[in-house]
């Protein structure tokens, strides 16, 4: 089930846009998120950029899922994502301190290039787990 | 290619939103030598880490200043890159560079910003003097 596909820019003002013309609106951002609940899996695709601006609207988008679903799984999808810097890694750090929380778990998949290196080098895959592109 | 002398000078505010404006500038600026997808992605990536951390602790506590960038391209392909602030400074450099070292978890910052700067660059300098600011300088051979 699709939740929502938010274009993080303006939201308010996105809301009164038609579905289809809010995903493709950018509006001097670089990135969108798009929510998939299945099965107690909670799927956060990330398109664009990820840094430390973008980053604080990602972590509200997701957090508010978190507690509204309470899911038993987390998974954050990089494959769209271009660009990831440290606040990449401190959002999926704090993604994973919030499901440990609540007893769930974090996975990624699709990190490619750098973004791959990024978290290699940080460790972060001793707190997630790391899938296959085909599950979560 | 010709690799020529080439250099920009940026100031900017302290806001996030000049996060990807430095870091696309300093691609811009690198891509003239012709190097790889790989170089440019270690150059975005470095000198977002350096914006951020302008933006996120220089000016804590005090209106947000401004983010003076230098870069400069040679005829060899070195590009130098020096992200300066005149902000609060940093007490213990070396602490600092630590990875996972931060003072603002609160805010999920992963304390990796030097690390990655340090791994994606051939060269990172720091100095700094508490209560007057901080000057990263970063090389990469292209």
């Amino acid at each position: 089930m699709e939740l929502s596909v938010i274009p993080l820019f303006l939201c308010a003002k996105a809301d009164r846009l038609p579905a289809r013309q809010r995903e493709h609106t950018e509006r001097g951002e670089r990135m969108n998120l798009k929510l998939m609940e299945e099965n107690g899996v909670l799927v956060a695709a990330v398109a664009g950029e990820i840094d430390h601006h973008s980053a604080v609207l990602l972590r509200e988008k997701v957090d508010r899922q978190i507690a509204a679903r309470r899911p038993r799984k987390l998974c954050i999808d990089l494959s769209g994502v271009s660009f990831m810097d440290s606040s990449g890694l401190g959002f999926i750090m704090g993604r994973y301190r919030n499901m440990a929380g609540l007893g769930g778990e974090v996975s990624v998949k699709g990190a490619q290039g750098r973004i791959e290196a990024v978290l290699q080098m940080s460790g972060a895959y001793r707190y997630v787990r790391k899938a296959e592109e085909e599950n979560t | 290619m010709i690799k020529g002398n080439n250099s920009v000078k940026l100031t900017l505010p302290a806001i996030s939103i000049n996060e990807s404006y430095a870091r696309v500038a300093a691609a811009a600026l690198a891509a003239q030598a012709d190097p790889t997808i790989e170089q440019i992605a270690d150059i975005k990536t470095a000198v977002s880490e350096a914006v951020t951390n302008v933006i996120v602790h220089a000016y804590r506590g005090m209106p947000a200043g401004k983010v003076y960038i230098t870069m400069k391209l040679d005829e060899k392909g070195i590009f130098t890159v020096t992200v300066r602030d005149t902000g609060c400074g940093i007490e213990d450099i070396g602490r600092a560079r630590e990875p996972c070292f931060t003072t603002a978890p609160a805010e999920e910052r992963s304390g990796m910003g030097f690390s990655i700067m340090e791994t994606f660059m051939d060269s990172l300098r720091v100095r700094s003097r508490p209560g007057r600011g901080t000057t990263v300088t970063m090389i990469k051979r292209l």
